[in-house]
């Protein structure tokens, strides 16, 4: 009976255009999301705003300490007004291009939630970076102009020193959101590596707003950190957005700078791609994708499978919090605290 | 052993084995763990092998930690089997999970394959892009299984705020939008009450006579197999224990029943016995007029019993119950081992 | 551990650009600046053991129910919520609050003496109690609004900056960190008692009397939100 009459399935690929619209439809449901969790991020702009005026006093008590005489008044390179709107753009930035793709993906991977996606005809890393555009046109709107609507009257942004400036450092930063959407896609995929990746996903948080220059600009540290810096792809998520808009990369230096993100980009997009495809080969070799949340398993429940013969297993009693209809967090991911990290 | 035509699913030889730590007992042997881990092999699936005729719906069952998920985790495509082989209609799943997956449903019990926030409808629209289904192909198959499944209500709330058995059904739909080929479910009733277990069980028996659709079902509902599947694969330690029909299993197993007898006056259990004495028939007393006689359907048909007993006593009622379908299966996940089946 | 010794290197790391580039901040040094950075941890700490279960209040304890479950029991329903579990990252501050403190002691050649070694614990149990006050006061909320109006991430941030010297910034922030949002109370009023002279004594003897008080608002927000809990069963 093997053989010849077997009903065969077809081969199959998606065509360039469906791929454009199934991906583009990825980008306005992450953004119709966001909308419908919107209550939730009204007090993100008191976060963020909270962020800049902490910053800006601390700064302006930095800039009123220095050393009488000091060259031009300036503090690594930046005058008061500069670091001023240093603090504002970091921040307005980071708040348009963070995303939780890290903490999303981690999660699933550990709960086994990506058995899922597995079994669907997606590519999960374009998915998620059309997911994290739709986000970040959410984010634009309702965080990033509304922080600037209530910060740049209270501390006042300097202009950059060219009106076009204006257009590259947007530019720089829809380049910075895909390369910041990539790094947090690749840290999100060494679930399928390490049992606890929580730890990993909040310590790499916190790294972040140092490696990305948001905490303090470069320009502060000695020269061998700056060329550390220089070497990594952090910087393009903020840092160099910024230092376009202050006119620190004049001219071809300018072109440079968009290129370098460009590159970190596409480099980082193969790099995921790769990683992506080695991870779910290593998971479906190794058996990890987990299919249930766990169960307590041991000597008792084998004990209590005995007395009462294996089919009443009684499911009423699940814990909670694996049911899936208790679940009413938007972004599902580990918890994060107190912080403000999600946002 | 099917007299279906050509199989659509053929599995051969499926083994799948596990690497787990196990771990030493108290301070000492943690500290061991740590620097010499002691791996051990665990085979969870065991040299498998079926096949599954296009449009069969086939009930899998066994106990927790038999092999089921293992299995469907290999027919699925997300893991790779240790050895053997398993072909669906010329793709191999996890080989050619790309094509492959285009094909194929999945309603998992415990997981959504939803858009937690977002309306039902919306989920469905970018499965219909997911899939690539064709406009006028998705209307007519969203209509028909809003018909059966009654989805209208509410389609347009988002999931989040939907109950066990209403996202069950969006669940059911979603996995069928595509019309896919075959359908796996795993444990697709769990936690719903009597009603929504019915009209789940209803739809799916609708679906596969109206679209064809082969099914593997998982389950520890022996309800849904009685009800659905005609064919059921018993599977425990990793090994197929018996692939058939769900009454085929009490012919192959010790089947037995009990005679409950009702008599019109008191009478020493030691009378009855001596009325079916040379058969291995077991009388207990129940309850004054109530006695019962146990016995297996393989050394003694039924009729001989109630024929001698009536002959000897005067009886006002005759009872047989046999054992059901879920204590049979429990009786062979009990004994768990191949070896004592005929 | 590992998140929290990130946390740490990263503090360091901007602490010390910012003094590469000043020697002090309106008059404050590194190694005060340290000091009160490590003092900050060790109330930072103990609010974390028991905060993990009032973050997630509302949904755990409201929306899903739980909290009929804990008025069943003839015990305070707060103890039973703060004891319910343990954010054992707690410990990990703790202990990293310890050695930086005791490094930039040993650099500024601090002598705190046995009164001030055994006042230690008081300040940092009651600036852990300013904490716990602000956010069971944050948390109580929830008894109102039935989702969490999200009020505890934006003054969580606030911590971070109060874990400069209040000196440093202006008279408007200073105020609000003393009398409105008492964080200036978790770590710069005790620990400017060790590195920053007498002149603070009086100010840092008075921060248990600021948890005292600062708690006591917030356990009465809480009270209150637990009658109208049991008064509306909703």
């Amino acid at each position: 009976m093997n053989g010849a009459g077997a009903p065969a399935l077809p081969r199959w690929r998606r065509g360039g255009p469906a791929t454009v619209a199934l991906y583009l439809q990825f980008v306005r449901l992450a953004f119709l999301k966001m909308l419908a969790y919107r209550l939730r991020y009204y007090t993100g702009v008191v976060s963020y705003t909270v962020f800049v005026a902490g910053n800006y006093f601390l700064f302006s008590a930095i800039y009123a300490s220095r050393p009488e005489g000091a060259e031009a008044a300036r503090l690594g390179g930046l005058t008061l007004a500069q670091m001023i709107a240093y603090v504002i753009l970091s921040w307005a930035g980071r708040s348009f291009t963070f995303n939780n793709i890290d903490r999303t993906l981690s999660w699933q991977v550990s709960k086994g939630e990506i058995a899922v996606q597995l079994i669907k005809p997606l590519h999960v890393q374009t998915m998620m970076l059309s997911e994290a555009l739709g986000e970040a046109a959410f984010r634009f709107l309702l965080f990033t102009l509304p922080i600037l609507v209530v910060v740049v009257p209270l501390f006042g942004l300097a202009p950059p020193p060219h009106p076009a400036l204006y257009g590259w450092t947007l530019l720089s930063f829809l380049l910075a959101l895909v390369v910041n959407a990539q790094i947090n896609f690749l840290v999100g995929c060494l679930a399928f590596y390490l049992k606890n990746v929580s730890g990993v996903v909040r310590a790499k948080m916190i790294m972040m707003e140092f490696l990305t220059g948001v905490l303090v600009p470069f320009t502060f540290f000695p020269g061998w950190v700056q060329t550390v810096v220089a070497w990594l792809p952090f910087q393009a998520v903020s840092y160099v957005p910024v230092m376009i808009y202050l006119g620190q990369r004049p001219g071809a230096s300018l072109a440079g700078a968009l290129l370098l993100q460009a590159a970190w980009a596409l480099g980082l997009s193969v790099l995921g791609r790769w990683f992506w495809n080695r991870s779910v080969r290593h998971v479906t070799l190794q058996g990890g994708v987990r299919w249930r949340p766990r169960r307590p398993q041991g000597p008792c429940c084998r004990a209590a499978r005995a007395a009462c013969g294996a089919g009443c297993t009684s499911r009423g009693a699940r814990p909670r919090s694996s049911s899936p209809t208790s679940r009413s967090s938007s972004s599902r991911g580990w918890p994060t605290g107190w912080t403000s990290w999600s946002t | 052993m099917d007299d279906a035509g050509t199989p659509l699913i053929r599995v051969r030889d499926l083994c799948r084995d596990y690497s787990v730590s196990r771990r030493r007992e108290g301070v000492r042997g943690g500290v061991v763990d740590l620097l010499r881990p002691r791996r051990e092999t665990l085979r969870a699936v065991d040299r498998v092998s079926f096949d599954v005729a296009s449009g069969e719906m086939v009930g899998y069952i066994g106990a927790n930690g038999a092999g089921k998920s293992t299995t469907i985790k290999m027919l699925t495509g997300i893991l790779t089997p240790t050895s053997g082989t398993v072909d669906v209609g010329g793709l191999v799943p996890w080989r050619d999970r790309g094509h492959y997956t285009r094909h194929i449903g999945a309603v998992f019990g415990q997981r959504t394959q939803l858009w937690w926030d977002l309306a039902v409808v919306e989920s469905f629209r970018l499965l219909q892009k997911i899939y690539e289904v064709p406009d006028a192909d998705y209307r007519r198959q969203l209509g028909r299984l809003d018909e059966l499944l009654g989805l209208g209500e509410f389609l347009h709330q988002p999931v989040r705020k939907l109950s066990l058995g209403q996202r069950m059904r969006c669940e059911l739909a979603a996995a069928l939008l595509h019309a896919p080929r075959l359908l796996f479910l795993d444990e697709p009733t769990i936690g719903l009450d009597v009603v929504a277990k019915e009209s789940v069980r209803t739809f799916l028996r609708d679906i596969r006579e109206s679209q064809g659709t082969t099914v593997l079902l998982t389950t520890h509902d022996l309800g849904d197999i009685q009800q659905l599947c005609r064919r059921v694969i018993i599977i425990d330690h990793g090994r197929v224990l018996y692939d058939g029909d769900l009454e085929g299993l009490r012919a192959r197993v010790d089947d037995r029943v009990a005679l409950h007898v009702e008599l019109r006056e008191p009478v020493p259990s030691a009378a009855l016995a001596a009325a079916t004495a040379g058969l291995p028939v077991q009388w207990r007393e129940a309850a004054g007029l109530l006695h019962v006689a146990d016995f297996s359907r393989r050394d003694v048909r039924g009729a001989e019993v109630i024929k001698r007993v009536v002959n000897a006593q005067a009886v006002l009622d005759l009872r047989l119950a046999e054992q059901s379908i879920e204590e049979i299966v429990r009786g062979i996940y009990r004994r768990g081992d191949a070896g004592e089946l005929p | 551990m590992t998140a929290n010794l990130v946390s740490l290197g990263v503090q360091l790391l901007v602490l010390s650009a910012v003094f590469s580039k000043v020697e002090s901040l309106r008059g404050w040094s590194y190694d005060q600046v340290l000091f009160i950075y490590g003092f900050s941890l060790l109330p930072l700490g103990l609010f974390n053991l028991v905060s993990v279960n009032l973050y997630g209040f509302s949904e755990q304890y409201i929306i899903e129910g739980d909290f009929d479950r804990i008025l069943l029991r003839p015990v305070n329903p707060l103890a039973q919520i703060l004891c319910s579990s343990f954010g054992t990252g707690g410990i990990n501050e703790l202990i990293l609050g310890g050695a930086v403190m005791a490094y930039a002691g040993s650099r500024l050649g601090l002598d705190i003496g046995a009164a001030g070694f055994a006042l230690l614990p008081l300040l940092a149990v009651s600036a852990a109690l300013v904490y716990t006050g602000v956010f069971l006061g944050l948390t109580a909320l929830s008894f109102w609004m039935e989702d969490r109006l999200g009020l505890a991430p934006p003054v969580y941030n606030v911590i971070r900056f109060s874990r400069y010297p209040v000196t440093i910034f202006s008279p408007l922030v200073r105020l609000l960190l003393t009398f409105v949002l008492p964080f200036a109370w978790v770590a710069f009023y005790p620990a400017a008692w060790y590195v920053g002279g007498e002149q603070w004594e009086r100010v840092a003897l008075l921060t248990p009397a600021v948890g005292g008080l600062t708690f006591g608002i917030g356990y009465l927000t809480w009270t209150r939100g637990v009658r109208r809990y049991t008064s509306t069963g909703s």
